[in-house]
């Protein structure tokens, strides 16, 4: 294991414990080799760079479009 | 008639045979009770099996038939997965977690199926929690049509259970595709409504700003049927939307002309393998005979449907089933188990950006339908998969989730209502789906085209043949 690897499973390690789930030792590198997986997925996100983007208020954005020509 | 004959009419035509007197709700019951017996110690498709009050319910639906009672689907055998809450039967979700929870009242949808006379045939099989894998203590549905593959998932005992004949039409729910999909593999069809429509009251979610309910049926017009039963504003449902639509079924054999269908051309190709494309640019020149009006459509940002939908299911996820994990993390499958720890490591800004892309999704999708009723694409790029199959195919390094979930996930983020019909068979016989997806709480448009879709090509009376 190197620096990095170990600074990423230590990381991963504490997020887990202050949401109160305890992941035994053995299992943290699993949890961590998907937590860099899952973030590698999203940098296309990241890429878009939401900045000019409007802060979005409800989940249901779509209540905006109910009318449509079959009332 | 025989058994398979019996078993493989359309809930329309079961219907039809019970209000003309020909058959008995009690014959429809016991010959998809036998069936079950004979077909699913193979295919998994349900956990529990009500054969005893199913049998009772049904002999009190011939008793009210015969006082004159004409409810929608009085006497009728359906299913629904085992996360709808069910009075006094256990509902499980695929998980040992709630092995022994039995609820005490019905979801909203099941007291809507009982109200309208159902026979509640079982619970079906489902992936643990409806989270992309099965739990060793239930184990996966097979395929009626390839026992080798799965049926797909979460809702795969649904869509096992409908495609095999074991019930005339089954409910499941849909955070990224988990009735369309199923029902694309198994040569079925599967509607997964407007975001609000259909209540999510009494039902196990898996993550609530993308979760819907829907139905699993052999035809189209046994969606809207079942559609037209569930569907309606429930004050338990937080997201539930307050709509007052006509029922699809009274506009389901209206005329499809003129109607304007976007193609949308990228996802034919994204992931899209071979025999998967053919099947459904057969399907689009079937659509162009019927005299509806074709142009390909381009959406934005179709690359993002999976970096934005998974970080919302991981985390709500993680959300609902914090506590369980805190406590009895060894009663998961180690697959769900990791995913669940994994969302609860998705940071607030990660959830909070997913959201906020979330929009743009849906601003291209809803500007799109300002020039079509329907948009339309393959469910899914590929047929079902060999079980435990995690890449596309051999060698390749996709992931099969990410795949399925980067097509049919758009309509979860969006809420638009979408439907999978059965487009065909590859050479190798396995099903096709192609999907429509509608205009908000616009079901009955996405639903008549596939009906006038399905009347010229008749894909859905093609049927498994099973041996027990």
């Amino acid at each position: 294991m190197n620096d990095n690897q170990s600074d990423q499973e230590t990381a991963t390690s504490v997020l887990l414990s202050s949401a109160g789930i305890p992941v035994p030792a053995t299992e943290i590198g699993k949890i961590a080799q998907m937590q860099r997986n899952a973030a590698n997925a999203r940098l296309a996100l990241r890429a878009m760079r939401l900045l000019e983007t409007e802060p979005v208020t409800s989940f249901a954005a779509q209540y905006s479009e109910v009318e449509d020509d079959h009332e | 008639m025989n058994s398979s004959d019996l078993a493989f009419l359309t809930l329309v035509e079961a219907r039809s045979l019970l209000e003309r007197g020909e058959i008995s709700s009690v014959e429809l019951t016991r010959n998809e009770i036998d069936r079950i017996t004979a077909f699913d110690g193979r295919l998994k498709a349900f956990i529990t099996v009500l054969a005893e009050s199913a049998l009772e319910a049904a002999a009190a639906a011939d008793a009210r038939r015969r006082q004159g009672e004409r409810q929608a689907l009085l006497g009728v055998p359906v299913a629904v997965k085992d996360l709808f809450n069910t009075a006094g039967i256990r509902t499980t979700g695929g998980a040992r977690v709630l092995a022994d929870n039995v609820p005490t009242t019905d979801a909203t949808v099941v007291r809507k199926l009982h109200d309208a006379g159902a026979v509640l045939l079982g619970k079906t099989n489902m992936m643990e929690f409806a989270y992309g894998y099965p739990h060793p203590d239930f184990g996966e549905t097979r395929n009626p049509w390839a026992l080798e593959r799965t049926a797909g998932g979460s809702s795969g005992g649904s869509a096992a259970a409908v495609a095999a004949g074991l019930a005339y039409g089954a409910l499941g729910s849909d955070t990224g595709g988990s009735i369309r999909s199923p029902a694309s593999y198994c040569g079925i069809v599967g509607l997964k409504p407007s975001y609000g429509r259909v209540s999510r009251h009494g039902v196990l979610p898996l993550a609530w700003s993308l979760d819907h309910v829907g139905p699993l049926t052999r035809s189209v017009a046994d969606a809207s049927i079942l559609f037209d039963v569930i569907a309606g504003f429930d004050v338990n449902d937080p997201a539930s939307a307050q709509v007052e639509r006509a029922p699809t079924s009274s506009s389901l054999d209206h005329a499809v002309a003129g109607l304007r269908v976007g193609i949308v051309d990228e996802m034919f190709e994204r992931f899209v393998r071979p025999e998967v494309h053919d099947v459904a640019r057969e399907a689009v020149a079937k659509l162009g005979q019927l005299g509806v009006h074709l142009e390909s459509v381009t959406l934005p940002h179709l690359d993002l449907i999976a970096p934005v939908i998974n970080p919302i299911v991981q985390a709500e996820a993680a959300s609902y089933h914090r506590h369980t994990l805190e406590d009895r993390p060894n009663d998961f499958s180690d697959e769900v188990r990791d995913n669940l720890r994994l969302g609860a490591t998705i940071l607030a800004i990660d959830y909070l950006d997913a959201q906020r892309a979330r929009r743009w999704i849906l601003d291209g999708v809803a500007d799109a339908l300002t020039r079509f009723d329907v948009l339309l694409y393959p469910t899914q790029p590929i047929v079902a998969p060999i079980l435990d199959s995690y890449s596309i195919q051999p060698g390749a390094t996709d992931d099969v989730l990410d795949v399925e979930i980067g097509h049919t996930g758009l309509a979860n983020l969006t809420g638009h209502p979408a439907v999978s019909l059965p487009a065909g068979f590859t050479v190798d016989g396995l099903p096709v789906g192609l999907q429509l997806i509608g205009r908000m709480f616009d079901e009955a448009s996405i639903l008549r085209l596939g009906r006038a879709f399905e009347s010229a090509t008749n894909w859905h009376r093609h049927h498994p043949a099973l041996e027990p």
